[in-house]
């Protein structure tokens, strides 16, 4: 293999994959990237036989063709620390990576890329086209809820709903639901799969922002994304969601409208003096105001009234105060919209005009 | 890929791909191959043939020698550790709940079963009574009675029994050409802890060991660098143990006034003299004092081996010494 590049042509690929191989290294290679100079191009794979990453850049030319493996850490970093606009001829010779750029010259240690566990996409699969901004958001929106080693396996992942015209997701933790939605116009496939929470955190930070189309690839046993320079893949979660659906309260809503940020500092100074473990706070609803106290097993307490739009009926309920800052952060308007449906049921958080995000939180008995 | 050995080959003629359980179970003594059986299902279920053996040709294959499967997860203690711990099987719980990586089968496979903590343990009987489709548990272990009837009721047990005294010897001469008549019977016809006596240097092994137990025997000296010595040579310790059975036990059936008894022919003399000489009920009482130190050595302990040692070494000085007759 014998190939020269850009620095600038290479090094987002390479960062992107080393982020992805594995640290840990149960497995030495899975510490390694990939390296396949063919056809112009330049496919740098990575894995923690988890999720699959392979990017692809341009190179100046291609002497010879040809793939290796070399460590992800050491390769990451060196070619960051190049000087920029600097051109870097890659070797490859008796079993040594040889990187040279004007004045360095370094050899890495290979492990043959025969050894390389490529995740197998042997099945049979559909795809469809969605768009890359509206994935990372649903992603984003709703990643915060996800399970984390729960012993409901199926919690610990994001279930990706894509229905005729619709693209949804969903992630529960048990005790509170985040579901976000966009409009997916002009597809015809279906699906209802997990994604494992570490490609749901992995795949929101890799998608771009924009609006253009991506292929969404669906197997019965794997996921996958692909772009012109990025290729990602994951396994699924084996397992049946539960019926999300039933989680909404039923009922006629008290609605609430609240400044966010209003709301938001007034949450995190209750949470200072609220039980340290249990995080509560109780929220005093009457006409046009309401009140948050919060205390603590040392007798001490906090309390705030704020002035809100509320007309409902006298209400209290506790909520935990992690779970509230959470969905504010994440909600974009500065006005936020509660429904609250009696002191033993969930209430619903939103925009106020919006049905794309929709979080319901359980409440907790003070 | 290596083939099995002849006397655990008999042991797969059972298993086929369409027919597999989700949960084996391999017991037996130690040295019988049973972690050599576990790799070799292991990487026949993963194999892309449709029989069960392993190609070496396929991906599958190729990974598996090169140490890299990914839907291969082998559960060991990890170092330094005293048993397999929860964290490990928490960390499992979230690779098999997934799909495979190359999505066919996934194996988990448990060498030395026993030695997983309670808690451990609990957990992997949760995924044992609900498995993921296409996961097989492969689990094995020396210490059958110390696994939970719990994992024994929701698994396939199967027996690895001691192959005949031919079979052990049409496999070791693939190997050696001396003293393995010797070597078998020492070892009572486990095959790999023949081999380990044979790369060891058997007969320096052997004269060492009837050395010093006739030392033991006769005058009682020296039983504090005995039991020094045989401590660090921690790799043959439960051996001798299981040979101080042996001695017992032959001095038991010459005791019992046969002729011919079938002994082995290297403490002859010892035996002969000491079931001659002893008194029976003093035999059986060494015997089982005996086993039960040779026990608490094959597993973990925390006691000084040192001091059990010498305490046995003791024991056999008082019941069988010249002084004591």
């Amino acid at each position: 293999m014998k190939f020269t590049a850009e620095k600038s042509q290479i090094v987002d690929s390479l960062q992107n994959a080393a982020a992805v191989a594995e640290r840990r290294q149960t497995i030495p290679i899975l510490a390694n990237l990939r390296l396949k100079a063919s056809s112009g191009k330049l496919e740098v794979t990575a894995t923690d036989l988890e999720i699959q990453i392979k990017n692809y850049s341009d190179l100046l030319s291609i002497e010879e063709e040809g793939e290796t493996t070399v460590s992800a850490r050491k390769m990451s970093e060196l070619c960051r620390s190049l000087p920029d606009a600097e051109n870097v001829d890659f070797l490859l010779k008796d079993g040594k990576l040889t990187v040279s750029s004007k004045n360095f010259h370094g050899d890495f240690a290979t492990i043959s890329a025969d050894d390389f566990p490529e995740l197998e996409v042997n099945e049979e699969q559909e795809s469809t086209e969605v768009q890359s901004g509206a994935l990372k958001r649903i992603l984003t929106k709703t990643s915060f809820s996800m399970a984390s080693q729960d012993v409901r396996y199926y919690l610990n992942g994001l279930l990706l709903e894509l229905t005729e015209g619709e693209l949804k997701g969903v992630a529960t933790d048990g005790h509170r639901l985040a579901v976000s939605s966009s409009k997916a116009e002009g597809n015809d496939l279906e699906m209802r799969n997990i994604l494992p929470r570490k490609a749901v955190l992995e795949l929101a930070k890799l998608l771009p922002p924009e609006d253009t189309p991506i292929a969404l690839l669906v197997g019965p046993t794997y996921i996958g994304i692909k772009t012109e320079v990025l290729n990602f893949s994951s396994k699924l979660i084996d397992g049946k969601y539960p019926d999300y659906e039933k989680v909404f309260p039923s009922g006629d809503p008290l609605p609430l409208l609240v400044g966010k940020e209003t709301l938001q500092s007034a949450l995190s100074r209750a949470s200072v003096l609220s039980n340290e473990k249990y995080r509560g706070v109780r929220f005093e609803l009457s006409k046009g105001s309401l009140k948050l106290t919060a205390n603590n097993p040392e007798q001490e307490s906090a309390e705030e009234v704020l002035e809100v739009d509320y007309q409902g009926t006298d209400l209290e309920v506790g909520f935990n105060i992690g779970y509230l800052i959470d969905v504010l952060g994440s909600l974009e308007e500065d006005t936020v919209k509660f429904e609250f449906y009696g002191e033993d049921s969930s209430c619903v958080i939103k925009e106020p005009d919006s049905e794309k995000e929709v979080y319901v939180i359980m409440p907790m008995r003070l | 890929m290596h083939n099995l050995p002849t006397w655990l080959a008999k042991y797969t003629a059972s298993l086929s791909k369409e027919n597999l359980h989700h949960a084996y179970l391999f017991y037996g003594r130690e040295g019988l191959g049973k972690k050599d059986l576990l790799t070799y299902v292991s990487n026949t279920i993963l194999c892309e043939s449709s029989n069960l053996i392993s190609c070496s040709q396929c991906k599958n294959c190729k990974l598996i020698l090169s140490n890299t499967h990914p839907d291969l997860h082998v559960i060991l203690k990890e170092e330094g550790k005293k048993n397999i711990s929860i964290s490990q099987i928490i960390n499992l719980r979230e690779k098999i709940y997934e799909s495979a990586f190359l999505g066919k089968n996934k194996i988990i496979s448990i060498p030395n079963i026993e030695s997983m903590s309670r808690d451990a343990s609990d957990a992997i009987l949760k995924i044992l009574e609900e498995p993921p489709k296409d996961t097989f548990f492969l689990m094995s272990s020396n210490f059958i009675h110390q696994i939970p009837s719990t994992i024994r009721s929701r698994s396939i047990e199967i027996e690895i029994t001691v192959p005949s005294f031919n079979e052990c010897r049409e496999w070791l001469s693939e190997s050696y050409s001396e003293n393995i008549d010797l070597a078998i019977e020492l070892s009572n016809n486990r095959p790999l802890i023949a081999k380990n006596l044979m790369d060891l240097n058997i007969l320096e092994l052997r004269s060492t060991f009837i050395k010093d137990i006739s030392g033991i025997i006769k005058s009682g000296k020296h039983i504090v660098n005995i039991s020094e010595q045989w401590c660090k040579e921690l790799e043959t310790l439960p051996l001798k143990l299981e040979w101080m059975s042996y001695i017992l036990i032959d001095a038991i059936k010459h005791e019992s006034a046969n002729e011919h008894a079938d002994v082995l022919s290297d403490s002859e003399n010892i035996t002969r003299y000491l079931g001659e000489n002893s008194d029976i009920f003093n035999l059986h009482e060494l015997l089982n004092k005996t086993n039960e130190i040779w026990n608490l050595f094959s597993g973990d302990t925390n006691l000084r081996k040192e001091y059990q040692l010498q305490s046995l070494f003791v024991a056999w000085e008082s019941e069988l010494g010249i002084s004591s007759l």
